[in-house]
């Protein structure tokens, strides 16, 4: 009965994204090129248009000036949307950074890429990860359906009044962003009983002056944080609401938080962020055919960690794959970011796993069935000797 | 010494008179200056606290995390007003001062004052609230008839 209205198209990552911003009627978009977000702000450019909907279209001179203009706008109480990629990321980010600090829930399409140099257009999660701490929320698609659904989604977990942070859906550049998947547009009148109006409650209007983060002593900053780390711990709660009425009006099922391939009755678990899940998939269905009983689990949201959901999932497992699509250089065992996260979660568990970690895939090298065959015989032999003869292994790379 | 002990007894209150006046006859058996100076201070009312400034009260209750609204959010001064919890007096060295005799009532410094910290209300003359004044010095810049001038407010010694 929902499905009324929706239709199919075959379009790319971010020409999926470009309809959520339609569908979720963004009043400003402020845009900067770089690729491989420059998709997206294209696929918004030709809507803008066509007529399909109406939005102020800011061009902005860098990406610092883009990500201002975004957090200004939704200070302003319009519904903003930004992105950017790579170095684009890091070159915005000052004003990421008081985009949260400022509590305007802006949401941004982050296409990961490789950060120069050298430069390149692959994947690589680092930008995305280098602010994870600042109380923006960061969650991973891994195709254009789940990038259009996590947009919605994250105008309505930021806006949420007890939440009022910025929203990044993160989305692996050209394998999530320019590749097309068969995806599932909702009707206009199903994304407005979603998606409430914008309210907030300090708006920046000439009517009623205000000043916003003034420069202010230690009286005041201790306590900002304490805010924002209050509004973080509710983020669970409303991420599962939101997604509980998200699958009522779209019927569409999404876990919050996990994609769990095969992980039920799984002694061997391998764990990913982000586009490599098509090739897990594909390699976890093949070692099943041969008997052996492994799983994957997709981290679907970076940004509140889903610590308790991975305790309760990972505990008495066997051993742990760990894929990394980044690099921490100088970390614990010198291994990536999302190991050191997992690592971490599983710290208090009488029964913790061995875990194992596998940096693949750095500058958009294809992680392939090949690439996860290698990675599960490492981690099956991890699971032999019930502790990893390496803490982490680089797959695919010429060493 | 005597008398300044005695004057010391009077305002504090760390040593009893009566011990200390003990000790005095006992040790030096002249009490006549001690205890003339005593009941002279005694006459003297003196405010408590440092300097004879009015005591200085409990600091003032900061709002907690959730009583304060998001993202530092503060309501405008309203028109003529000064924010009266952000002082912006500490960073002055020089301290601007007006010569009367000379002052136009231009309202050039009105104009040009960056803090907001000269009052001037109609034909008056202009003052500065100290308290908001940074000492930028910007006033006596463009004042046009020179009435402004400025001291070293804070002088810093150099030891050798």
């Amino acid at each position: 009965m929902n499905q009324i209205g929706a239709r199919k198209e075959l379009i790319t990552g971010c020409v999926s994204v470009a309809h959520a911003i339609r569908l979720a009627d963004v009043d400003v978009i402020s845009a900067y090129p770089i690729r491989p977000y420059t998709g997206v702000m294209n696929a918004v450019a030709e809507m803008l248009g066509a007529g399909s909907f109406d939005a102020e279209y800011i061009v902005a001179d860098s990406e610092h000036g883009q990500f201002e203009i975004g957090k200004h706008a939704s200070m302003v109480g319009a519904r903003s949307f930004v992105g950017s990629s790579g170095v684009g990321w890091a070159y915005a980010a000052e004003a990421i950074i008081i985009t949260a600090s400022n509590r305007a829930p802006v949401v941004a399409l982050v296409g990961n890429r490789a950060l120069d140099d050298p430069g390149a257009f692959g994947t690589e999660h680092n930008e995305t990860l280098m602010t994870r701490d600042i109380g923006w929320m960061f969650s991973w698609a891994c195709d254009a359906q789940e990038a259009m659904d996590l947009t919605l989604l994250s105008y309505r977990i930021s806006e949420d009044p007890r939440i009022m942070l910025p929203s990044a859906v993160c989305a692996d550049g050209s394998f999530t962003t320019h590749i097309k998947y068969p995806v599932e547009i909702p009707s206009q009148e199903q994304v407005d009983r979603f998606l409430p109006p914008y309210k907030r409650s300090f708006v920046l209007h000439p009517d009623n002056p205000i000043t916003v983060a003034p420069q202010c002593d230690d009286k005041y900053v201790f306590e900002t944080r304490k805010q924002i780390d209050d509004a973080v711990r509710k983020e669970p709660l409303v991420i599962e609401e939101a997604h509980r009425n998200f699958s009522k009006i779209f019927n569409r099922q999404h876990d919050p938080f996990l994609e769990k391939y095969f992980t039920d009755d799984a002694d061997i678990i391998f764990i990913g962020i982000g586009s490599m899940a098509l090739a897990a998939r594909a390699s976890v269905r093949e070692l099943r055919n041969k008997g052996e009983k492994v799983g994957f689990v997709r981290i679907k949201r970076f940004r509140p960690f889903p610590t308790e959901e991975l305790r309760s999932l990972l505990r008495e497992r066997r051993a742990i794959g760990v894929v990394d699509v980044d690099f921490s250089f100088g970390s614990p065992n010198h291994g990536g970011v999302l190991y050191q996260e997992l690592r971490s979660t599983l710290y208090d568990e009488p029964d913790k796993p061995p875990i194992v970690n596998f940096i693949a895939g750095l500058g958009g090298r294809p992680i392939t069935l090949n690439t996860f065959m290698e990675i599960a015989d490492i981690t099956f032999k991890t699971a032999e000797k019930r502790k990893p003869e390496k803490d982490v292994y680089w797959i695919g790379v010429r060493a | 010494v005597l008398p300044l002990l005695g004057a010391f007894v009077a305002e504090s209150s760390i040593v009893s008179e009566n011990v200390l006046r003990d000790t005095i006859a006992e040790k030096y058996n002249n009490l006549e200056k001690f205890t003339e100076s005593a009941t002279l201070l005694k006459k003297i009312k003196v405010p408590k606290g440092a300097g004879g400034r009015p005591p200085i009260g409990p600091p003032p209750k900061l709002p907690t995390a959730s009583e304060m609204p998001i993202a530092v959010v503060i309501p405008s001064v309203p028109s003529q007003g000064r924010n009266p919890n952000y002082k912006t007096w500490s960073s002055r060295t020089y301290k601007p001062s007006i010569d009367l005799d000379t002052c136009i009532r231009c309202k050039t410094c009105w104009i040009f004052c960056p803090d907001g910290a000269i009052d001037m209300k109609g034909d008056e003359y202009p003052s500065i609230d100290y308290n908001y004044c940074t000492g930028c010095g910007i006033c006596i810049n463009n004042c046009p008839v020179g009435a402004y001038d400025t001291r070293l407010e804070m002088k810093q010694e150099v030891l050798t």
